[in-house]
């Protein structure tokens, strides 16, 4: 499990948060995702379709049967943000060296990874399994390993609303 | 009415009523032998430029209209039970008499202070704060006092039959230790219109002096990147030139969900057109893009893609300036870089302004406002402090970040300002009055930005930032640039001015989508 990214060059640290917990509602079904909304209270469906859900409420044993089904993403903490990993990486890259280089390097990835979209300045990249985690350590790899000008893995983040005393 | 008075602060007044009319005539004759004295006392050469300046002000008064104002208040079931007979309203002329102590523990609100712009009326209330049933029992059976109201922390408003027995009643509650005060209804002028409303920010950073210049042009656009705008309100419909949703479904449209008010809050402080709430460059033209949402428990969410699409696509559409008033806290290279973009390619080449709040924790700058190079903006005080908790502005639960890549502060606390239309939003109505933070400082630098492009549009991105921050006023005694205070304090004035005189202005032309 991915304990970092990176950002201008530096890795930046990220915890685990254990209170809540991300949920792909269409992996986990509608069914089911009402259901999680009825028991854990009503979250707004966010980008890449994921649930912000308490980890208690939605109960252990829901939490089980979510991860069985791969619909749980971890939700990590950095720096007062909460931040939720989508299967998605997005790679720039500054010039033919470095697009070619990105290349070699997704032909060694130990993750499976497919080309969503090649753009005239770089990749958005999708991860086969769905997973969140997996984005976080391909873009690592690709960032150790080929030296983009960035790899990213695509994060939804909650911050703290902008105003202060609202 | 001999003996009226009541305790403010600490301090006794003596009341005298008169009527309406007769206390503005009094206060404008003393308002003038007072500009007279002042200007005999000035040397020859200040005193012929200060001349016109009272005339003017007076003439910019508007009318005081007591039918009008007799009307509202028999139209209104809340001010009609303040008093029996509006054909009859008093002012009341208060003065400091010898000092009283106040009552232990107990908070008289302020003494009304009846100028032209404001007009304390007397009546037949009278407010109550810790009044026990027996202090209650002995108005009702002394003064016939009888309960209204009761709101929140022990207040109460108790009515009597005549404007004098409320003076009576307040001397009464006195004698029995009930911290008591007449309850006035205040009428407040407006203040002359090009001078933000009822606010202080605009006339601050020497906005009035800048639209002598410009007041900004259409082909400048500020791209708002938040929570959404709502383009259709009265003051920013006509300056909407592009929007788009960034993080929900709405496509070509920025409109913000519920109550997410925030960004309507940040376009208005930039280009509000309206007479009355105006924003810093009226003139110039929005973009609104949306990457914001509430998250249903106070917070917001974002995601980095779309806000470096976002980011993206608001220079591609030709913005001039970008105003980003959050944080993402940890940092983002997808972000960095399309800030980077807009930076170095936006406005074909000459690099848009990017604008970043520097945030409200009181603590160091975090991303994207600790971004080197960028505009980032941190926020000040009618005072002209930096806010701090403790800063005089009374906001004790936040202060502006520091850092080294803070450029200036700007007003954030106070701030009147678009509302989303309506009941929704910060406050009913299509404007608030409480918009704070660096959120509002932000938008008011992005104006400034785009005011010095408006007589300038040559200036490139770097040009535009040293400006800003050689004509910023040094607060505090600063000399030179310090984390806290940046280069100081934003001047509006001073800033369009040194664009305008900055380079070759002459045959310098607004680029627009093809190359330079």
């Amino acid at each position: 499990m991915a304990r970092y990214y990176y950002a201008s060059g530096e890795r930046i640290p990220i915890e685990l948060d254990e209170e809540q917990v991300a949920v792909d509602a269409e992996r986990a079904g509608p069914a089911e995702a009402q259901a999680l909304q009825a028991r854990a209270g009503p979250s707004p469906r966010l980008p890449g379709g994921v649930m912000l859900l308490s980890r208690r409420r939605v109960g252990e044993k829901a939490l089980e049967g979510l991860a069985a089904r791969g619909a749980l993403r971890p939700v990590y903490r950095a720096q007062g943000a909460a931040l939720v990993a989508l299967p998605e990486v997005r790679v720039e890259v500054d010039g033919e060296a470095q697009r070619q280089a990105v290349h070699q390097a997704l032909s060694r990835s130990p993750h499976a990874v497919e080309i969503a979209e090649e753009r005239p300045d770089g990749f958005v990249l999708r991860i086969c399994s769905g997973s969140g985690d997996e984005a976080l350590e391909v873009a690592n790899f690709l960032h150790e390993a080929a030296h983009p000008a960035a790899a990213s893995a695509r994060l939804v983040r909650f911050v703290a609303r902008p105003e202060p005393g609202r | 009415m001999a003996g009226m008075f009541f305790m403010a602060a600490g301090v006794r007044y003596v009341v005298s009523l008169l009527p309406v009319a007769k206390a503005l005539e009094l206060r404008r004759s003393a308002a003038r032998a007072v500009s007279r004295a002042a200007t005999r006392a000035m040397p020859h050469s200040a005193a012929k430029r200060a001349a016109p300046a009272p005339a003017k002000r007076q003439a910019a008064q508007p009318e005081f209209d007591l039918a009008k104002l007799q009307g509202t208040i028999r139209g209104s079931k809340l001010l009609a039970s303040r008093v029996s007979d509006p054909g009859k309203l008093a002012v009341a002329e208060s003065v400091p008499a010898a000092a009283r102590p106040a009552r232990a523990g107990a908070t008289p609100p302020e003494a009304p202070r009846t100028t032209i712009h404001a007009i304390a009326l007397a009546t037949e209330t009278v407010i109550a704060e810790g009044a026990h049933r027996a202090d209650l029992t002995a108005a009702r059976n002394q003064l016939g006092a009888r309960v209204i109201d009761e709101s929140l922390d022990g207040k109460a408003l108790l009515r009597v039959d005549s404007v004098e027995k409320a003076f009576r009643l307040v001397a009464l509650l006195l004698s029995r230790q009930v911290a008591a005060a007449p309850n006035f209804l205040r009428r407040m002028a407006r203040r002359p219109q090009g001078a933000g409303g009822e606010g202080w920010a605009l006339d601050k950073i020497g906005v009035p002096a800048a639209w002598k210049i410009t007041r900004g042009i259409p082909d400048i656009r500020i791209a708002i990147l938040d929570e959404g705008v709502d383009g259709k309100h009265r003051a920013l419909r006509q300056a909407l030139v592009a929007e788009r949703d960034f993080i929900g479904t709405n496509g070509a449209s920025a409109a913000p969900a519920g109550d997410d008010a925030h960004g309507t809050a940040c376009a208005g402080i930039a280009v509000s057109r309206e007479e009355d709430f105006p924003g810093v460059a009226p003139g110039c033209s929005l973009i609104a893009a949306r990457i914001g949402m509430g998250d249903g428990s106070g917070g917001w969410v974002l995601d980095d893609y779309q806000t470096a699409d976002a980011i993206d696509w608001c220079w591609r559409q030709g913005a001039d300036v970008l105003s980003n008033s959050w944080a993402l806290g940890a940092p983002s290279d997808p972000v960095a870089r399309a800030f980077g973009r807009a930076r170095t390619q936006g406005r074909n080449g000459k690099g848009a302004v990017v604008a970043i709040a520097a945030g409200n924790q009181g603590q160091a700058i975090s991303f994207p406002g600790n971004l080197p190079g960028f505009f980032t903006v941190g926020a000040s005080n009618q005072a002209d402090q930096r806010k701090t908790t403790t800063s005089s502005d009374g906001e004790r639960n936040w202060g502006s970040n520091a850092g080294p890549t803070l450029l200036v502060l700007a007003p954030g606390v106070s701030i009147c300002t678009t509302d989303i239309g309506g009941a929704a939003g910060y406050d009913p109505g299509d404007f608030t009055r409480t918009f704070n933070g660096t959120s509002a400082a932000t938008p008011h630098v992005a104006g400034a930005a785009a005011l010095m492009l408006s007589v300038n549009p040559a200036l490139g991105a770097h040009e535009v930032r040293s400006l800003l921050g050689e004509t910023a006023k040094a607060l505090a005694g600063q000399k030179g640039w310090t984390a806290e205070l940046g280069h100081g304090r934003l001047d509006v004035a001073r800033a369009v001015a040194a664009a305008r005189a900055h380079g070759a202005v002459a045959g310098a032309r607004k680029g627009g989508g093809g190359p330079a």
